[in-house]
């Protein structure tokens, strides 16, 4: 076995030609770098950021992520949840309800009031109307007249 | 793995070809010779080796030095870029070329027993699956450990060694034959 590992290690005395080892290096170093596409070279970022990444940053960052998102959660659901908007809120429904039924009552009052009102005064006026014409009425008018004229003599 | 890699490996990606320029001599002759024992022909190995640095140093933007160090990342592309070329074309060993080497590096053929010594160990890893080739390549003559070759041939650490260990077995019966 030594024996045939010696041979082996033998042949690592082959080596290049220096001259053309020269001439290729030169030739490699005057030709352009490829250049890589973006998509490509964004992808190797990646995978070079998550290559070096070990188990243990990789858990932390997964706790992170994992924290963000329920988070995020906990706060869309208190202030974008359906419960939350007025439309769909059962309590404020019926507080509305409740509003709109108290308004409507209260027109109703109103309508009660001026319906009451104009029959009194419509009969009001009837009375007025036929007292106006009864001679009862234009006696005392005429007692008025009376007065009227002793008062302006007087004052004369 | 040499020293400052990561910061070598950030400056390349931003297009400094002097950070790219150590990289590709500290890497380049471990990777020609992982290709050259595959290809067993010297002017492809060149070839090979020359896309292997061209696409590192295209792509380097995408190579991600978490994962895996960069020289698992080049023996992907060098292993990729040899089933490749077998796809394409199937090439024999060429012994010419074997010896043409030695000649180019001449302290090479002292330091071995003999160039057949060399040409045997070569052969019998030739005989090998080519799963069982890299594994061997990288881990005696590359000197890899056993988790580097599994970063580079995307296996576990417990497969790469399963692979070694049959690898070592087939290589010895070859070697006794």
């Amino acid at each position: 076995m030594q024996n045939i590992v010696e041979k082996l290690k033998n042949l690592k005395e082959i080596q290049p030609d220096k001259e053309y080892s020269q001439s290729s290096l030169s030739f490699i170093l005057n030709s352009p770098q490829t250049s890589t596409p973006k998509l490509f070279k964004i992808s190797l970022l990646w995978q070079k950021t998550f290559n070096s990444l070990k188990l243990s940053s990789s858990l932390a960052v997964a706790g992170v992520l994992v924290l963000v998102v329920f988070i995020s959660a906990l706060y869309l659901n208190t202030v974008v949840s359906p419960l939350i908007l007025p439309g769909l809120n059962t309590s404020n429904i019926s507080a509305e309800a409740d509003q709109i039924d108290q308004s409507i009552n209260i027109n109703l009052n109103e309508i009660n009031y001026h319906k009451l009102s104009q029959e009194i005064t419509q009969k009001t006026l009837e009375k007025i109307s036929q007292a106006s014409t009864s001679p009862e009425n234009s006696d005392i008018l005429s007692n008025e007249k009376q007065i009227d004229t002793l008062l302006d003599e007087l004052i004369k | 793995m040499l020293e400052d890699e990561k910061n070598l490996i950030e400056r390349a990606i931003k297009g400094e070809k002097e950070a790219f320029g150590l990289l590709y001599k500290h890497y380049q002759p471990q990777i020609y010779r992982f290709i050259y024992i595959k290809v067993s022909r010297r002017v492809e190995a060149e070839d090979l080796c020359h896309q292997v640095f061209l696409k590192a140093w295209q792509n380097i933007e995408s190579f991600s030095y978490q994962n895996f160090p960069l020289s698992s990342w080049l023996y992907r592309i060098a292993r990729n870029q040899v089933i490749d070329m077998y796809r394409t074309k199937k090439i024999e060993l060429d012994i010419e070329e074997l010896e043409k080497m030695a000649i180019s590096n001449p302290g090479m053929e002292e330091k071995l027993d003999s160039k057949k010594e060399f040409e045997k160990a070569k052969s019998a890893l030739k005989q090998l699956k080519p799963e069982q080739q890299d594994v061997i390549i990288m881990r005696y003559i590359e000197e890899m450990s056993p988790k580097e070759i599994a970063l580079a041939l995307k296996k576990t650490p417990t497969a790469v060694r399963i692979i070694q260990h049959r690898a070592l077995k087939s290589l010895r019966q070859i070697l006794e034959k």
